[in-house]
């Protein structure tokens, strides 16, 4: 019985821990989009995969605008390109949580969620816009190149 | 996730942005208006019409089967009309050619048309090209006598790598055209107007901030096959509207004032969504006639 319950009580606390690394990240670069919003813009995307089909997903960014509000999603691959993940206007799959960047222009951000939302085309890209006109985009992440 | 193998020929939109396609429409309604009105100006006395003729597709042609359009002649003076072509359907990113001809040879017991009389080109309209979404408009000014009666009995259309197959012909003669011209315009008159893009008001989508509303409340739109549906903005920010399974359902971004326009030509269940905004998306069903 008290091993069953240490048992559970790991596996509790390894799922409150939300997304506890099992394996090494992987990391994919930001892009900057051919805009002229921050164009020293860039950053990278680690994605860990933890236990009960979690994963964790933290962005470090850097060359935003000073105290400027930004917000970041995964997207699906859209029907605009199907090489170009960035390009192809696909739909919000889960949004990070808001961000403001630093006095240096630096921010992180940190999404836990279920590894199946983000799995194949629905995580084909990440992208990061201004708060205030999400139609700028000054850098995007490719997570997967092709579509389908 | 059905993919439309060639979207020209299942499905129709139209953009219409306030401020770039509306001038240039309004341009030579502005013209007519101020001839209309005679502004104080020295406007000779004159009775100015404007005529709107109907492109119909060629019998014989396969090409564009569904470009559609008119032309709005205008007498802005006694040497002086204007004639536009306002046409849709055409291939994107296409070269043309239009002409007016006049009445060809064939006596009138052996067509049923003057598109069908092989008549001699009376004068060409600049060469133009389609956009990437098929459209065209272009203007042709002329000396009314040039195309007066037989000598501008009808007006075609064919691509410029291709001018033996025509698919689109209007009749301009008096008598001559088994079609009654439609009616002419007000200076509202935009792309919309034109023959099959009319939208009804329960068809029309509201775009927020943030959201998508139907004018009909609910959640999802259900419409016929060949109704059009109409997004306006009514929102700050930038939005777009995007479909997965209409992937020719594609606007840019819409700004304040911009209407988007699509004609669901195939029954389904279509999605669509803003790229920008989580969440922001509305459904389309569309059933048969
Ligand atoms: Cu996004
Ligand atoms: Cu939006």
């Amino acid at each position: 019985m008290n091993a069953i319950k240490i048992v559970l009580g790991l596996t509790a606390a390894l799922t409150l821990g939300s997304c506890t690394m099992m394996n090494k990240p992987t990391t994919y670069t930001f892009k900057h989009k051919a805009i002229e919003a921050d164009p020293a813009a860039a950053g990278v995307a680690s994605v860990s995969l933890g236990n009960a089909g979690m994963s964790t997903t933290t962005l470090t960014l850097s060359g935003l605008t000073p105290g400027k509000a930004y917000i970041s999603h995964y997207h699906a691959f859209g029907p605009a390109s199907s090489n170009d993940p960035c390009a192809s206007n696909g739909p919000v799959t889960v949004g990070f949580p808001n961000f403001t960047a630093d006095a240096m222009g630096m921010a992180t951000t940190v999404l836990s969620t279920d590894m199946a939302k983000i799995a194949g085309d629905a995580g084909a890209y990440i992208n990061v816009h201004y708060a205030s006109d999400p139609s700028t985009i000054p850098i995007c992440a490719p997570i997967k190149m092709v579509k389908g | 996730m059905t993919v439309a193998p060639n979207r020209h020929t299942i499905n129709r939109h139209t953009v219409n942005r306030r401020g770039t396609l509306a001038p240039r429409l309004g341009l030579s309604l502005t013209l007519l208006g101020a001839a209309l009105a005679g502004s104080g100006q020295a406007a000779p006395a004159q009775t100015y019409s404007v005529q709107t003729y109907v492109f119909k597709h060629g019998e014989l042609s396969t090409t564009d089967p569904i470009g559609a359009g008119f032309i709005k002649v205008s007498l802005l003076s006694p040497e002086k009309s204007e004639s536009t072509l306002y046409v849709r359907g055409l291939t994107p990113n296409t070269a043309y050619m239009a002409h007016y001809h006049a009445l060809g040879p064939k006596s009138g017991a052996l067509f049923r048309t003057p598109c069908e009389s092989n008549g001699p080109i009376t004068l060409g309209f600049p060469a133009f090209k389609s956009d990437a979404r098929g459209r065209a408009i272009v203007k042709l000014s002329a000396d009314p006598a040039t195309i007066a009666g037989g000598a501008g009995a009808y007006i075609n259309i064919h691509r410029a790598d291709d001018p033996g197959d025509i698919p689109l012909c209007a009749v301009v003669l008096k008598d001559g055209a088994t079609t009654t011209p439609a009616a002419s315009k007000g200076a509202d008159d935009t792309m919309a107007d034109m023959p099959g893009m009319a939208s009804t008001a329960e068809n029309t989508v509201t775009i927020i901030d943030n959201a998508f509303r139907f004018k009909s409340g609910g959640e999802t739109l259900k419409i016929k096959v060949g109704d059009t549906v109409k997004w306006t903005y009514d929102g700050k920010v930038t939005h777009d509207i995007n479909s997965l399974s209409a992937p020719s359902l594609k606007s840019p971004k819409l700004r304040r004032g911009d209407t988007y326009s699509y004609t669901f030509n195939k029954p389904g269940t279509f999605g669509f969504y803003c790229s920008f905004h989580e969440g922001m998306g509305g459904t389309i069903i569309v059933t048969a006639r």
